[in-house]
């Protein structure tokens, strides 16, 4: 009794290990593919000029410039790049937006511009506007965010703002 | 005292063969379960058969032996039949078959006997799929350059064609070097005689004659194809026991003068049998039968009785050895089953008429419906479970088609003798347009057909159903109470369970079609969308197959390349019930906006947008479309079109986890990345789908699982 079992269990073993010699290590063929998910990409850019909301806007990758614009908010006054449609891929790392009065094109000025600082004329701009911009600079040095720039500007920011933007050098966050 | 399963060897051995494939054939998968169940299953059976002192450990171990032998048999068959030839330019020489060339004509021919511009032999036939307009005839010796890739005929669909017909590579965009006529076999010499005379003498039904007395429908016109299938009496065209049993029957009586021996006569008998599989292709039905007859006259010449469950499961065990991948062969499964549901359901059947003592005709006609509703009752649900349809007329049809054909079939055989003998076609020819016309006229009925859907468990139980009906399972009376209750509540779930849609579990699958184009459905929620060219009927078929399994409120469909759109799998597709269409490329060509009627909503998707939330679609133009990117939740799938400019689309930060491609990119493998194409490449992270078959990419927490079932 004992010497069939012993029998039929090392025939067993035997027959099992002669089918499964040769075996590679990469069968089975049609085994499942498992993979982690890769952590999206992301891209940063540096929104400013004619937008609501200057600063730096990250987007994962697959999405485009219009995206990004969105994320800024986008103005009536705003002139949406020709890129817009092109998806972001680290390519354009500051984005300048500039702004219309409905018939013409403008380039918005940076708010932190010598000639402003000096109180010299910049042409587009009242001579007032220059004023107070330069006083704001001579109290409390350079713009950095659209926050001081709208405060700076006073009753005329609504009118003012969008027309100026704030290099990505001097940006800090609004507190 | 009764045992309790009247088994034979046969049987037991059959069982455990077809285990052990299908224990492999789940291993290829990855999947060890169904194996290691089956063998812990069969181990702790014979420990308890040899604890308890039961003579059955003998049948356990038989079942055991036989599971390893299939098991092992498959995989050694499988690395026969592996080989790995991706993409390779070459020229290939080799000869003609006249495998589909008897009838309708196309421009793939299959060669046999090739060799490579090295001198290597190529084992196997290959596929050449010639588009420059040659056309060559049986038998010529030619040379192909094209590309030639490995078929890979089995994985989650065995191609069984490929088997039966030993075709083992693929040439694509072959072009025809040189050209030179060679001989005919004999079996192509015979084929090519029959295919004449057939075509010379029946006007109307040569096709028919020829696929009954060969076997080969290639000449078979789709409208008698149908209407046949329809009716439920296309197992007729299947070269089985009917046109066998008549060669046997002929040769018997030409033997019976001489008084031979059983098992002399059967020697006899044989070789024009074997001479007449080997003309037919040596198919499984033929096998089958042929078999089943020489185990009957062995039975009869032994044990002066014959046993039709015996001889059926050693026809079963010699077909698998041949090729343990026709298990997976759904005319393989018919056959058998047909011939199992007579070797049990109809002798019950029979001894119930018997005990009625009917009229002598009344109970030959009783006799005739009940083989034919055995066939029925045994095939039902493995049709079902294919998504086969199943006829509703077929079996009274039988009643006259059985004996129409066969009177077809023994005039015809006849008609191949040559001189006057030929005019029976024309008789031969009466009696087939009698049977087209009651298939045609039945075909066309609404409620001919009906199908169901069921799970493929359900065809399991009718076996162990049907075998305990036949009388091979003693039950006791408790026994009879619990058992046919169980199988048929089983039978009954297995039909709803079927029927419950999925809960969606944030997957994609893809379908490359035959002309190389992809169709991706993904599955997020109860939402659905589809992105495709729409040029490939049965790809998209499927994909719609696939998308019915869940349940979905909103399918929106993506038309990436409208040009390419055909109209029928627009026609097709429109009654899928989309919400929205978005026509990717701005073209409509076909007007869809038409094509689908007030109920969908048809935009044009602007360029670079993106659609969609829970499922985002966003098509990448750089000019024109080059991409079309899925969002599955947190996985990306990249659809990329153009096969020059695809390189490009790397460059664009998409990110994606999977690059659907229209072939294989050198720049992908370099930069690591997962690409799936039509046809396997060399290059790492690269999955074909002439070697995977169709993919799916699921989504499980932060885990993608790519799965080619």
């Amino acid at each position: 009794m004992k010497r069939r079992w012993i029998a039929v269990i090392f025939l067993f073993v035997f027959v099992l290990c002669i089918s499964l010699s040769g075996c590679k290590e990469d069968f089975p063929p049609y085994e499942e593919e498992k993979s982690e998910i890769m952590p999206p990409q992301t891209f940063t850019v540096y929104v400013c000029g004619a937008v609501e909301n200057e600063g730096y806007v990250t987007v994962e990758a697959g999405e485009t410039y219009l995206t990004v614009l969105e994320l800024a908010g986008i103005l009536p006054q705003s002139v949406v790049p020709q890129l817009h449609t092109y998806p972001v891929d680290g390519s354009v790392t500051e984005l300048i937006v500039n702004y219309s009065d409905g018939e013409q094109i403008y380039d918005c000025i940076n708010a932190d511009n010598l000639l402003i600082a000096e109180r010299l004329g910049v042409e587009g701009l009242p001579t007032e506007i220059v004023e107070l911009l330069a006083d704001y600079i001579a109290e409390f040095g350079a713009f950095h965010n659209k926050q001081q720039l709208k405060t700076a500007l006073g009753e005329y920011a609504e009118e003012y703002h969008y027309r100026f933007f704030i290099s990505e050098e001097n940006y800090e966050k609004a507190d | 005292m009764k045992r309790r399963i009247n088994a034979r060897f046969s049987l037991i051995a059959a069982v455990g063969f077809i285990l052990g494939i299908f224990a492999f054939y789940e291993l290829l998968f990855g999947e060890f379960y169904f194996g290691l169940a089956v063998a812990i299953v069969l181990a702790a059976l014979l420990i308890f058969c040899i604890i308890k002192r039961l003579g059955t450990w003998k049948v356990v171990l038989i079942g055991i032996a036989f599971a390893l032998a299939g098991f092992c048999w498959s995989g050694l068959y499988y690395l026969n039949i592996t080989d790995d030839a991706c993409g390779i330019s070459v020229s290939v020489t080799g000869r003609v078959t006249d495998l589909g060339r008897n009838g309708a004509i196309s421009n793939i021919y299959y060669l046999e006997d090739c060799r490579d511009d090295n001198g290597r032999t190529l084992a196997g036939r290959v596929r050449v799929y010639v588009d420059d307009g040659s056309v060559l005839s049986t038998g010529d010796v030619a040379t192909v350059s094209g590309t030639l890739d490995s078929v890979y005929p089995v994985k989650q669909q065995v191609n069984t064609f490929y088997l039966r017909n030993r075709v083992r590579y693929e040439l694509r965009n072959g072009g025809v070097v040189s050209v030179h006529a060679g001989k005919l076999k004999l079996d192509e010499k015979v084929r090519k005689y029959v295919y004449d005379v057939t075509f010379d003498y029946m006007p109307d039904n040569s096709g028919t004659m020829y696929a009954l007395l060969t076997g080969d429908r290639n000449a078979l016109d789709e409208t008698s194809e149908l209407a046949f299938s329809r009716a439920g009496i296309v197992h007729l065209l299947a070269v089985s026991g009917l046109h066998v049993g008549f060669i046997a029957s002929v040769l018997g009586f030409a033997l019976s003068r001489l008084k031979l021996r059983p098992l002399t006569e059967c020697a006899i008998i044989i070789v024009p049998l074997l001479f007449y599989a080997y003309i037919c292709g040596f198919s499984p039905s033929v096998m089958r039968a042929i078999t089943m007859l020489v185990c009957g006259y062995i039975s009869r010449a032994l044990f002066s009785k014959s046993d039709m469950l015996a001889s059926l499961c050693w026809a079963a065990l010699i077909s698998l050895a041949v090729c343990p991948y026709y298990i997976f062969d759904l005319g393989f499964q018919l056959s058998f089953l047909s011939v199992f549901g007579i070797s049990t359901l109809y002798y019950p059947l029979n001894r119930l008429l018997l005990r009625k003592k009917v009229n002598k005709h009344l109970r030959r006609i009783c006799d005739a419906l009940f083989i034919s509703a055995c066939c029925i009752v045994a095939t039902l649900f493995t049709l079902a479970a294919n998504g086969g349809e199943v006829a509703v007329f077929g079996v009274l049809l039988n009643l006259i088609a059985v004996p129409a054909v066969s009177v077809a079939f023994v005039l015809g055989f006849f008609g191949l003798l040559p001189w006057v003998f030929h005019y029976l076609m024309f008789a031969a020819d009466a009696f087939l347009q009698f049977v087209l016309r009651c298939a045609a006229a039945v075909s066309e009925l609404s409620f001919a057909t009906f199908s169901f859907k069921t799970a493929h468990i359900s065809a399991i139980v009718v076996i162990v159903l049907l075998f305990a009906i036949g009388g091979f399972l003693h039950l006791s009376k408790l026994g009879k109470k619990i058992f046919y209750p169980v199988c048929c509540f089983l039978l009954i779930f297995s039909i709803i369970f079927a029927y419950i849609p999925r809960r969606a579990d944030n997957n994609a699958y893809v379908v490359y079609g035959s002309d190389d184009s992809v169709t991706v459905a993904a599955v997020v929620g109860d939402e659905a969308i589809v992105v495709s060219d729409f040029s490939d009927y049965s790809a998209v078929s499927e994909i719609l197959g696939h998308i019915g399994k869940y349940k979905v409120d909103k399918i929106t469909l993506f038309v990436a390349r409208s040009s390419l759109a055909r109209s029928e799998v627009i026609d097709a597709v429109k009654n899928c019930g989309a919400d929205t269409v978005y026509i990717l490329d701005s073209v409509d060509g076909l007007k869809l906006t038409d094509k689908f009627g007030d109920e969908t909503n048809v935009f044009y998707q602007r360029p670079n947008t993106c659609v969609g939330e829970t499922l985002k679609v966003r098509s990448i133009f750089d000019g024109e479309l080059c991409a079309v990117n899925i969002t599955l939740d947190k996985t990306d799938i990249c659809l990329v079109y153009g096969t020059e400019r695809s390189s490009s689309v790397l460059d664009f930060g998409i990110n994606a986890e999977f690059y659907l491609l229209e072939a294989p990119c050198e720049s992908y493998s370099s930069a690591k990345v997962k690409t799936l194409t039509p046809y396997q490449s060399g290059f790492p992270c690269n999955y074909g789908a002439n070697k995977y078959g169709n993919f799916t990419i699921a989504q499980k927490g932060d885990t993608i699982i790519l799965s080619f079932r």
